[in-house]
């Protein structure tokens, strides 16, 4: 019984197992999978009438905006808010669309898009062997309606593309890109001290950074700054984020250029608010010291500007005893380093012996009241700083670990400098500026 | 037995299940995944027919990450560099080895793929790599996008970059003599970018990457000759002390040896080819390298000695034996360019002893115009001095240069049969073609 049960398992699995036309994987074939999503998005690119606007944010931070548009012979035009001819003249390069592990958008000879990858930085600046840490080829990560979102295959860059309208791409022809973005970088070399009022009485301080393409938002509430940032990419009318910028749970995704009031505007919740400028600093410098600055460095001068008669006589003594002291050393430039986390100052003069150069380090660690005063606690100073403690007391021993100080703005009325100063609580005629860095 | 016989049935079910075979065409259409065929634009077509068709190369231009090292950030390059590129390729590669080597010599040792890069590659450790070559069959160009074809150090670091790499693919069909890898073998060492070139040189090694190890070394040596030219080598090496010099010399000596034997290639035939081929795409030119704190500021003759032109040999041979017949031996002139568009005019003579030296200056207004044509027209009143009083008593002889000097429009340019090589050293020969006649020009050693 026992063997009739086998053999006819047998016998029945060998007919079953000759049986032909088995899918083995239901449905059409990968490399038929992969050609539809390919020719999906091959139609979708050179199937819109008056191209793309793009938007890449590379993932080194920074944004830029592109036209392109793709025609079917692997060709693609574009215009980028990169630099002064990359706004006004449309370049060609070649384009590819290929499965590379995923199908995938490649730009694949040089164009606006390559000089922010390039690694040599005589290019386009950035770090030596990476650029801005941009990329160059895509994949598909979603088709939708009248947008198309990819992100880099080699630094995850992001990449949105838009379908643009007629009178957009006629204004793309117009070198409108260009018209706008000089519009706004005079604004804001001209303004320096943007804010906004976000529906109560605290002035949000709003950065635009040209270079980095970042723009950022501070605020003090409670004696502590806040901050939210976002790289942006000029279009058209303006700027748009990256990712909204927050305050007080009011976001900012965009911000417009009215070129008859000649000002930014944004909208929020529907109601239109309109950046402000002011000629003096949002913020007291106390509170973006060591946040958005991180050192005051005082020059090697024997005046300048926001120097007390006080200070001068005094950093001139210094320097008339380092150079007599045994080592003959010449006091070059003062470096005031603050670091917030460990309430410390670190004052780092550089002394030339002859051509060489030396760092002397006096190390101080601060007690800062609510409202901005200073006490710096000297440490007693090592290595190079030891050997001139006594040359350098008058600035030093006598006055910056002695005196309580306050941090303020100075602005250069010459040179249209904002510089940081340096005010002795208990000496007002003891005062000294620097740049802010 | 029965589990025997009950195993061997189960088994050949199997095997009857295994061998049941379908036939069927594999018909995965890849191209719909890779769609490797954009349209063709005028660059594949030149490419197709300067590469593809004469030595089956293919050059790819078009961006394709897996061709290089995944791990780095590079650009493609940008179109209309790539033709320029590839022209010079050609010209300063391809045509000079299929000259020595023979028509065939490139479509079977040249690699059979370029790629082509348009930034440099990035190297952890500070250095950037301008081409690469593997395997015998890809050489990778890097930095096209700076690629410049009238710009001399451009075709240069180009041509030393392909001869270096084809050097290489060379050695992995015939490997080179092992006794090249003693002659300096204690001196290679992996951080050889950080020791300077004079250390390199002055142990025997031609360049400092020759330092990195003997495979390089050799491709260096190769490279290093053809693009300095015999000339320069040989000065360069004739330069050092005795020990590297003979260490040289001896890699020189294999270098050559290995082109003959190997390849059948008289190395040096090879190499005046290449200086040839880039002086005819980016030359030295004379009219501008000539003047005051340029390449070349004096111009030295010795008409007795050198070969001259028929019409200018008689002028000095009559100024010579005007010169004779009153006691002084004529030796040489020289051209000496100075500030404010002047040169000095200094005829070298001696007395009839030949023991004392004299020198007779005078000083010229000169004008180079765009054609390269120059005039000399007489300072007057002239500087005085010793050597320009000498000029004033010499005069009278000298009538026949001076006239023929003053009287005529020169041409700047290279002699007639300079080397190629020597154009842009020290002690090249140039010439001033007399505009109306060039058959009869003046000739001597720049400096």
């Amino acid at each position: 019984m026992k063997k009739y049960l086998i053999y006819s398992f047998i016998t029945i699995a060998l007919f079953a197992s000759c049986k032909k036309g088995v899918d083995p994987a239901a449905g059409e074939r990968p490399e038929e999978r992969t050609a539809t999503a390919l020719k999906t998005y091959d139609d979708a690119l050179t199937g819109a009438p008056y191209g793309w606007k793009a938007f890449l944010y590379p993932s080194g931070g920074s944004g830029f905006s592109f036209y392109m548009t793709f025609n079917t012979s692997n060709r693609v035009s574009m215009y980028a808010d990169i630099n002064s001819t990359s706004t006004q003249t449309s370049s060609e390069s070649s384009y590819r669309l290929k499965a590379v592990l995923a199908p995938s958008l490649l730009f694949d000879t040089y164009n606006y898009m390559h000089i922010l990858a390039d690694p040599a930085p005589e290019v386009n600046g950035g770090t030596a062997g990476w650029g801005l840490y941009s990329d160059f080829e895509f994949t598909f990560d979603k088709l939708s309606g009248d947008s198309i979102l990819l992100h880099g295959n080699m630094l995850k860059s992001q990449l949105i593309l838009v379908k643009a309208t007629s009178a957009e791409a006629d204004a793309y022809k117009a070198k409108q890109l260009n018209i706008l973005v000089n519009s706004i970088v005079d604004y804001t070399a001209a303004n320096k001290n943007l804010y906004l009022q976000l529906g109560d009485d605290i002035k949000v301080q709003t950065t635009l950074n040209i270079t980095s393409k970042v723009l950022s938002l501070n605020w003090v509430k409670d004696n502590t700054v806040s901050q939210s940032t976002s790289a942006f990419a000029f279009t058209l009318t303006g700027v748009v984020l990256k990712q909204p910028v927050v305050y007080e749970g009011k976001k900012i995704t965009e911000l417009t250029w009215d070129a008859a009031a000649k000002n930014l505007y944004t909208t929020v919740g529907g109601e239109k608010v309109v950046i402000q400028a002011s000629p003096t600093p949002i913020l007291p410098l106390h509170l973006l010291i060591g946040v958005s600055y991180n050192n005051i460095i005082v020059p090697n001068a024997t005046n300048y500007a926001g120097w007390s008669v006080d200070f001068v006589t005094r950093r001139a003594t210094a320097a008339l005893a380092t150079q007599k002291g045994p080592y003959g050393l010449r006091l070059d430039r003062m470096q005031f380093i603050f670091n917030v986390l460990e309430s410390s100052l670190t004052v780092t003069v550089d002394i030339y012996q002859g051509n060489n150069k030396f760092l002397a380090d006096f190390p101080y660690a601060y007690i800062k009241t609510g409202d901005g005063v200073y006490k710096f606690n000297a440490i007693p100073p090592t290595g190079n700083a030891g050997l001139i403690v006594n040359e350098m007391a008058p600035l030093t021993t006598q006055r910056i670990g002695a005196d309580h100080f306050i941090l303020d703005y100075f602005f250069d009325a010459n040179t249209g400098q904002t510089l940081g100063q340096f005010k002795s609580v208990e000496h007002p005629d003891f005062a000294f500026t620097g740049s802010l860095n | 037995m029965k589990k025997i016989f009950y195993r061997s049935i189960l088994m050949l079910a199997i095997v009857a299940m295994a061998s049941c075979k379908k036939e069927g065409t594999l018909n995965a259409n890849l191209d719909a995944i890779d769609r490797n065929n954009p349209a063709n634009i005028a660059v594949d077509t030149w490419l197709n027919d300067n590469y593809v068709v004469p030595y089956n190369i293919e050059v790819k231009y078009r961006w394709d990450a897996f061709e290089l090292d995944l791990s780095k950030d590079m650009t493609p390059p940008k179109e209309e560099m790539v033709i320029p590129a590839m022209e010079t390729v050609r010209d300063i590669w391809i045509k000079p080895y299929e000259k020595v080597g023979g028509a065939n010599f490139m479509k079977v040792n040249s690699p059979k793929q370029f790629v082509l890069v348009g930034s440099p590659q990035f190297n952890g450790d500070g250095t950037i790599t301008l081409g690469t070559a593997d395997g015998g069959r890809k050489i990778v160009l890097y930095v096209i996008n700076n690629f410049s074809k009238t710009n001399r150090s451009g075709i240069k670091g180009m041509a030393n970059l392909m001869y270096h790499e084809f050097t290489h693919i060379l050695n992995q069909k015939l490997a080179f003599q092992t006794q090249f890898a003693l002659i300096t073998k204690a001196d290679y060492t992996a951080n050889w970018n950080i020791p300077s070139l004079e250390e390199a040189r002055s142990l025997g090694f031609i360049t400092q990457y020759s330092r990195s190890n003997p495979i390089e070394d050799f491709a260096e040596m190769v490279c290093n000759m053809i693009v300095m030219g015999r000339p320069l080598f040989d000065a360069t090496v004739d330069a050092l002390p005795d020990d590297p010099r003979t260490k040289l010399r001896k890699k020189e000596q294999l270098v050559v040896e290995y082109f003959k034997t190997a390849w059948n290639i008289d190395f040096y035939e090879l190499q005046s080819t290449v200086q040839d081929a880039i002086d005819q795409l980016a030359p030295v030119i004379l009219k501008n390298s000539i003047g005051p704190n340029n390449l070349y500021s004096t111009f030295t003759a010795k008409p007795s000695e050198e070969p001259q032109s028929a019409d200018f040999l008689a002028k000095w041979n009559t100024a010579k034996a005007s010169m004779d017949a009153v006691g002084f031996k004529l030796k040489e002139y020289s051209f000496t360019y100075l500030a404010n568009n002047i040169v000095t005019l200094r005829y070298t003579f001696t007395n009839s002893a030949g023991t004392t030296t004299y020198y007779g200056d005078a000083d010229y207004k000169y004008t180079i115009d765009n054609a390269g044509v120059t005039k000399f027209t007489l300072v007057n009143p002239q500087t005085s001095g010793t050597t320009y009083g000498n000029m004033g008593v010499i005069k009278p002889f000298m009538t026949a240069v001076d006239s023929y000097i003053q009287g005529n429009d020169f041409k700047i340019d290279w002699a007639p049969g300079i080397d190629n090589s020597t154009k842009g050293l020290p002690g090249a020969r140039g010439a001033f073609y007399k505009v109306t006649d060039p058959s009869s020009y003046l000739t001597g050693a720049l400096n």
